[in-house]
This record gives structure tokens, sequence and C-alpha cells, in this order.
């Protein structure tokens, strides 16, 4: 008996166990020693509606309790506060992060689409009269050509990498500011010379005609100063960039060259794009991937959507947005930081790294928003509260169970189930009437 | 707490039983004729509805006695005024409860 009795007091709650057990137990006795045990037996019977029963009233309690609870006042700032905090640490880290900083803050370039690498199917590089040739041919895929050739030379005692270009590389390049013969050095490189007017390249002096903005030079053999001259060496080699045409018809991967006297030159044809980092990208690509992801792990729809009032409809949807956006923005630094703390040099080997990082940090921070603002009152957007739990899982199989939520406002109800029925498959949202209004005059 | 004259039959008759001096559950129980399974579960109900309070017996009483103490239960002062609502409702109430013996005044 005095088992059995323990076991009906596991359905209590803890701290009504030991009353429960003492009274039982005290009634058992007497009942015994007065009557027999046939009469213990019969008094025992009871035991488990009276556990139930007390166990539903502290039930009750726990809800009373809950309704006790004012709800806080909140301001429209508190929900944004999760994607505000995130929006400011993930800026810090950006900062933090010299090649992220340098991306954030140099001048928005973009390297022009039509600029490729043409490369001898031989050899990496292209002699100087060969380009010269090809520049005075009547073109038809292309619009013109640059060549450079870097070499590792003393800049004011420093060894650089110089590159020795056409007059025509940085026009070309899309930094049309930048012409003239003379100097030009990279923002990293100047940075390392201490800003110079003048350098010494070699034996003669060379006047520094412009600093070129940041992540701006990303061409092959990473120069980190440009000298531009209008004629070069015809014996020297070097990189050929060539500017497709307008309406050229698609040359893809390469194509052939004929020479007069020579056999035809196979060229291969990488475009500029590969080696500039566009951060903007990666980040695109992560987002897209979430798209297909996000629905896998979280219900995008309400199932009560399309019965809400177009105002209750548009509400909680543009809350949502802004959070979004401003979650968004949050990944898209972070994920620049975390890429680019990684060291890696090419730009190719960043963009993955970006976007993996920019997916890990979408997604449980996007779900977790959707999930919270399930809990939102669709017409003040306050969080609701008061939960009370509806039905027993044990007797669910054709019934439903879950949790209802009530906005402190009067707005509605929110019944949330456990699980999918055939009733309630998702959440839904339920609006009183203004005869409920008395009841939240509080 | 339950609106006057509003009490069940069988929440009235186990009021009444408390309030003719039927002062623990099974005592209740064989005064009423009703089993364990409707009467604690009622009692727990007055209870919270605050028509009864309860009270463990003093434990040196029990300890003097040999026995575990029990818990007894008695009518609050506003369990008066259901009480008559509930006797003019159900006028039988009296007829079906006798008052308890001076032994189970205790």
């Amino acid at each position: 008996m005095n088992a059995y009795l323990r076991l009906l007091s596991l359905l209590l709650p803890a701290q009504r166990r030991y009353t429960w057990l003492s009274e039982w137990n005290a009634e058992l006795w007497h009942v015994r020693s007065e009557c027999g045990f046939g009469a213990a037996v019969h008094l025992l019977r009871g035991a488990l509606a009276d556990a139930r029963e007390l166990s539903a009233l502290a039930q009750k309690d726990v809800s009373a309790e809950w309704a006790a609870v004012r709800p806080r006042k909140q301001s429209w700032i508190q929900p944004l506060a999760f994607p505000l905090v995130s929006l400011l640490i993930m800026a810090c880290a950006a900062i933090c992060v010299p090649g992220a900083r340098d991306v954030l803050l140099s001048q928005s370039y973009s390297a022009p689409s039509s600029i490729v690498l043409l490369k001898d199917a031989e050899q990496p590089t292209i002699a100087y009269a060969t380009y010269s040739e090809w520049t005075r041919r009547r073109q038809v895929l292309f619009d013109e050509f640059a060549f450079y050739a870097v070499q590792k030379r003393y800049v004011n005692g420093e060894r650089l990498r110089v590159a020795t270009a056409s007059s025509n590389l940085l026009r070309m390049l899309g930094l049309g500011g930048f012409a003239g013969d003379g100097m030009y050095l990279s923002y990293a490189a100047a940075k390392r010379l201490g800003y110079p007017s003048q350098v010494r390249l070699g034996a003669s002096m060379v006047r520094v005609q412009g600093i070129l903005p940041r992540t701006t030079l990303q061409l092959w053999d990473d120069p980190e100063a440009i000298v531009l001259a209008d004629r070069l060496p015809a014996g020297m080699h070097g990189r050929v960039l060539g500017a497709v045409a307008p309406g050229a018809p698609d040359i893809n991967w390469g194509f052939a060259v004929t020479q007069s006297k020579r056999p035809p030159l196979r060229i291969h044809v990488t475009p500029l794009e590969e080696r500039v980092f566009m951060p903007g990208r990666a980040f695109l690509f992560a987002c897209v991937i979430l798209l297909f992801a996000l629905p896998g792990t979280r219900p995008l729809s309400r199932e009560d959507g399309l019965r809400m009032p177009m105002r209750l409809r548009w509400r909680p949807t543009i809350f949502v947005g802004v959070q979004v956006l401003l979650l968004l923005a949050a990944a898209y630094l972070g994920s620049l930081a975390i890429a680019m703390s990684m060291a890696l040099t090419r730009p190719e080997d960043v963009s993955g790294p970006q976007a993996f990082a920019a997916f890990l940090l979408l997604l449980p921070t996007i779900r977790l928003t959707l999930r919270s603002n399930r809990h939102r009152c669709p017409c003040c957007l306050r969080k609701l509260g008061h939960p009370a739990r509806v039905g027993q899982p044990s007797a669910a199989f054709l019934n439903w169970y879950g949790t209802e939520l009530l906005c402190a406002q009067g707005h509605g109800m929110a019944h949330i189930p456990d699980m999918p029925t055939t009733w309630f498959s998702e959440p839904r949202w339920m609006p009183l009437d203004p005869s409920w209004a008395v009841l939240f005059s509080q | 707490m339950a609106e006057t004259g509003k009490l069940s039959h069988t929440a009235a008759l186990i009021l009444h039983a408390i309030a003719v001096g039927y002062r623990y559950g099974f005592s209740i129980m064989e005064s009423t004729g009703l089993p364990s399974g409707t009467v604690y579960p009622a009692l727990r109900r007055l209870e919270a509805e605050g028509l009864i309070r309860s009270q463990w017996e003093a434990e040196a009483i029990a300890e003097k006695e040999q026995r575990p103490p029990r818990k007894y239960y008695k009518t609050t002062a506003a369990a008066r005024p259901v009480l008559e609502a509930s006797r003019s409702r159900y006028p039988l109430l009296a007829a079906l409860t006798a008052p308890a013996e001076e032994k189970e005044r205790v």
C-alpha cells in the first residue's frame, strides 16, 4: 500500500508530496486499525482520483501565478535588441580584422567584367613584340589590349613587385583618373614607403603619380607598384589583358590566333573577375542556399495567414523583415571578418569560407527570429504571455494538445500545437472581440 | 469561492458532513456513503475554494496515543452562507447526514 501511495505521489508537485503522503498514510493506519484490511483497500481506491485532483489544482495555481505576473513594459527597441547587438559586434569584428576593414573602407571598385587575361597555352607569358603586333591588327574579339611584366625591384630600399606596364593599363582596369607616365603605388606599398612623392627605382628617381585605392590591384603576379610607359623592350615577356568587345562572339575558355609563317597560338582566357574578391557575391550565394535550407528547418507560412485581416498580416511581416535585414547585415560583416581572418591570399579561396560562414551565421539566427515572432501578438507586436497547457499528451491521438499564449493587451490568443494534428497543424492566432475587453481593463 | 447555491449535491453533502462534525476523510466517507474517490478530491476542491480549511493534529497528542497525526477539516466563515443556500436547495441534506457523536467532534 505504501509503495502504491508513493508511486501515486509522483503525480503531484514535489512540494505537495510529503503532506499528501502523510495524510493518506495516517488515514490508512486509522482505517486498518479500526475497520480492518478490507476497509483500507476500499479507502485506497480513491487515492488515484485524489492525486489527480490535487495535481490539477496545483497546475491551476501555477497558471494563476503566471497570470499574476504583470507583463513587462516593452519598448519598440527591445525586440530589435538581438539583431542590433549582433550587428554592432560583427561590425567591430570586421573593423578589427585588417583584410575585412580594407574591403569595407575601399572605394566601390568592381573590375570591368570584360577584362580577361590572355595566356599562351605553352607558356604563361607573352612577348611584348607579339602584344605590339596584336594591337596593330584589326580586332574582332577585343577593343584593346594592355601589357604588364612584374619584376622584383628595389624601391627606396624596399624589395617590391613592380609591374612595368603599357600606358593604357589603369584606364582599361576602370581607373581612369590614373594616367600619365610614372609610378603608381598600391595602398599597402605606399603605406610601407611612407607615402613618398618620388622614389628611387634602381639607379633613377621616379615620380609617384598616385596611390591606387585599396583592394583595386588584383592583377596576376600581385604587383605592388606599377610603372606606366609608352614603349617597352620588344623582348620583354609579360601578361596581356584584353577588353572583350561588346557583342563579340563567346570566347568561353580560349581561341586560336593565326600568325604569319608561324604555327597558330592557342590562347587561354581567364576573366579578371576571378581575381577580384567580391564579398557580395559569396554572401548572395549563401543567401540563396539559405532560402532552400530555411523552409526545411522551420515552416515559414502561418496556417492562419490568409484568414487574418490585411493590416494584421503586413505589420508582423514588416517587423520580421526589419529584423532579418539587420541580421543579414550582421552576417555579412561577420562572415567577412571570419573569411579575412583566415589569411588566405588568393581571392577565390576567400569566397568559399565567407559563403560558408555567412550560411552558418544566418541559419540559426533567422530561425530563432522566426520562432520568436510566432510568439508575438500581430496587433501590438508584444510578446505573448500567460502560457496555459491544453489537453493531455497521452490522450491526444485524435485530439490536440499544446500551449495557449495570451496577449496581455487582450488582442487575442495563439494556439501552438505540440504536434501537427488534423485540427491544428500550425500555430493559429485567435482574435478576441471587444466583449472580452472588460477582462483586460487593467 | 463557489457561488452561493451553486454547489453540487455531493459537494454540499460533504460540506454539510464537515459542518455537523465529521472532521476527517474516512468519517466523511462513512457518514455520507460516498466512495473515497469522490470524497477526497471534493475535499481538495472545497479547500481550494476556501469553504473548508485543514489542520494537522498536534504531534504531541498523536505521539501520546502512538499513532500518526491526522488531518482534520473544518468549515470556514465563508462556508456558512453557502451551506444555508445548499440546505434550502437540497432540503434532505440534514436527513442524509446525522450529526457526529461527541467523539468525532474532538
